[in-house]
């Protein structure tokens, strides 16, 4: 009680609740109170929106080079950089007036999925609109997909970018885009020059090469699939190889490289396919084998390609571990839960509907859990991001109680509740969080 | 240009002080983010914000003998561009005063709040937090300009300011006190 005060009152002096998170007297507390973890996620959801980071208009650095009188004035040790210098500059603001002005198409959207959410601002447009398959994308415009939106365009120079839920992504001129938020994926098409991915901390030079660049408050990450990636900071540049990823922090500094599960990484990217004839790799995945609880729904999307579904469940904070994944008549589905629980799959034996937003049961508990138990157990769903918050999805709880055992006292009661197996099972669905529940049962004799 | 794009910032400064302009053309590039977040936040309007950056990046240029390396190019940057900012704000403010009430009128609606929550995705965003910042007295606007929209570190924020860092976490935790106060209805209307 006295460290929900404190954190309270760390909150109400404007401390930062990410910092707050991270305090090692308070790190105990808070994973024990669920209380805390809502008040805590709730304000890092709005301290994570304040960070808005614009991007800088299109053209600003040559409208202001053109306009420093110094570059022309000032007398350098030779001529010859300045005259170079003001050829460059003036040829770039000839070509920006001429590329503002015909503002030419620079590619095409190809796929959207949750299409309410994804717009585009287009070049001279004051509004945005609705994103739909085969609009033109011309240059100098932004696409920013919702909380449950993601785009796929190719350019017309050959490369295909697939912009994730919450992201905002400007297309440049020939080669050049700008991730001011959200997750990327490129197949970038062999040039001689380069695709340049700007973000607000970092750019990334690309030539022929599959990759992933994800850009938040906590930095630009940059992982490659295949090839290699020139990634520069303010501070620091370093070259990325394929099968690793690096980080650019906000302050330019590089963290070095380090081996990564690319497939994983990129595992959103091959099960939103652009287009049905697009070949889907299975990702690795490795069986994490600890028991735990979960206490966040995922947010999940599906892609259907002929006679199987695979799912993509991206739980919304790491879950210790999802022991089973049951489909919505509870019939158990064989899944590969990610070592670091950030992202599952799943695979269907029947078609759903393609697009369609999948309501998984799960189970969260392991036997031996139950064992431990003691005849009572409290959990919730609760929420713990931002995105997962703008989602609104409907979630359901499945509780296999020890078979044997007796419910007694369950607050609230449950929506259904049967005998599979002689083991009792309690199912709660709903969209509000935090969602509590509390059940007491009779162990089973031993 | 491929050269220039991957030398470092001190080999960068030492070009730009020899009179190599692509350098300093480069220098400008890498900071810009950074710079144009941090005055957006400090004016509230992209058209004052980029008359800020242009005065700025002049007076970077011209000052370029004398930044000491005390600090990053970035920060020192930024702080050039703040003061420019706050010179074009006060210009703006004497201008109105003499001119007396009128002028544009309010971007915003009458009750401050743009109404459905789907106009609340990416530039509505954007423009709701850019306000509530340029909302914000002197001191603490700098401090949230800098950290929130040009995603300056409390350490750069702190630098760009002539801070200590605890400094300018303190100036943070009483801006975001504010910005919490004034952004509640966002929060409600984001998250409930």
């Amino acid at each position: 009680m006295a460290d929900c005060r404190k954190v309270s009152r760390l909150l109400e002096h404007g401390e930062d609740p990410f910092l707050i998170q991270a305090h090692p007297n308070l790190a105990d507390h808070i994973a024990s109170c669920a209380e805390c973890r809502r008040l805590l996620a709730h304000e890092r959801a709005m301290e994570s929106v304040l960070r808005v980071h614009p991007v800088p208009p299109e053209g600003l650095l040559e409208r202001a080079m053109a306009a420093t009188p110094g570059l022309r004035r000032r007398r350098p040790r030779s001529p010859i950089p300045a005259l170079a210098l003001a050829g460059v500059a003036t040829a770039a603001v000839l070509g920006f007036i001429i590329y503002a002005a015909s503002a030419r198409p620079v590619g095409r959207v190809v796929r959207v999925f949750g299409g309410q959410t994804a717009e585009v601002l287009q070049p001279g447009s004051a509004t945005w609109q609705p994103l739909k398959v085969g609009d033109a994308l011309r240059r100098g415009c932004i696409v920013q997909t919702g909380p449950a939106a993601r785009v796929a365009i190719d350019l017309f120079e050959g490369t295909r970018l697939k912009a994730n839920v919450a992201t905002s992504l400007a297309l440049g001129g020939t080669r050049r885009a700008g991730l001011r938020y959200g997750e990327i994926w490129a197949d970038v098409a062999s040039a001689s020059v380069p695709l340049r991915i700007e973000t607000p901390h970092a750019l990334a030079e690309v030539l022929g090469t599959e990759l992933e660049v994800a850009s938040s408050l906590e930095g630009t990450e940059v992982a490659v699939v295949r090839g290699a990636v020139r990634l520069k900071g303010r501070l620091d540049e370093v070259t990325v190889t394929a099968g690793r990823k690096a980080v650019c922090e906000p302050d330019g500094r590089i963290r070095s490289p380090v081996e990564v599960d690319v497939d994983l990484v990129a595992a959103w990217a091959r099960i939103f396919a652009a287009s049905p004839g697009e070949r889907e790799q299975r990702a690795r995945l490795r069986l994490s084998a600890d028991g735990g609880l979960l206490v966040t729904l995922p947010w999940i999307y599906t892609n259907s390609q002929g006679e199987t579904t695979r799912v993509a469940v991206l739980p919304a904070s790491d879950l210790p571990a999802i022991v089973s994944i049951a489909d919505e008549e509870n019939r158990p589905l064989p899944f590969l839960p990610r070592q670091e629980g950030s992202l599952y799959l799943v695979e269907l034996g029947h078609p759903l509907r393609p697009g369609m937003q999948a309501p998984l049961g799960i189970t969260w508990k392991t036997d031996a859990d139950l064992a431990e138990a003691d005849g009572r157990l409290v959990f919730a769903v609760e929420e713990d991001s931002a995105l997962s918050s703008a989602l609104g999805e409907r979630w359901r709880v499945t509780l296999l109680l020890p078979a044997g055992a007796e419910p007694a006292a369950v607050e609230p009661p449950p929506e259904a509740s049967r005998l599979e197996d002689g083991r009792p099972v309690l199912e709660w669905s709903g969209a509000a969080r935090p969602f509590h529940c509390s059940v007491e049962f009779q162990p089973p004799a031993h | 240009m491929e050269e220039i794009s991957s030398r470092g910032e001190r080999e960068l400064l030492a070009a730009a002080l020899g009179g190599e302009d692509a350098a300093f053309a480069e220098l400008l590039r890498r900071n810009q983010a950074m710079v144009y977040g941090a005055v957006l936040g400090y004016c509230g309007d992209a058209s004052l914000a980029e008359e800020a950056l242009q005065t700025a990046f002049c007076k970077a240029y011209e000052r370029l003998a004398s930044f000491r390396g005390d600090s990053s190019f970035g920060t020192w940057l930024c702080r050039i561009a703040l003061n420019a900012a706050g010179d074009i704000l006060r210009r703006r403010k004497r201008r109105r005063e003499t001119d007396g009430p009128g002028g544009e009128p309010p971007a915003r609606r009458a009750d401050g709040r743009p109404g459905p929550r789907e106009e609340l995705a990416g530039r509505e965003i954007e423009r709701i937090v850019t306000e509530a910042v340029a909302s914000l007295p002197g001191r603490l606007r700098a401090a949230a300009a800098l950290y929130y929209l040009g995603g300056a570190s409390i350490e750069q924020t702190a630098a760009a300011l002539g801070l200590k860092p605890a400094g300018a976490a303190t100036r943070l935790k009483r801006a975001r006190r504010l910005l919490r106060k004034r952004l509640e209805w966002l929060r409600e209307e984001l998250y409930g």
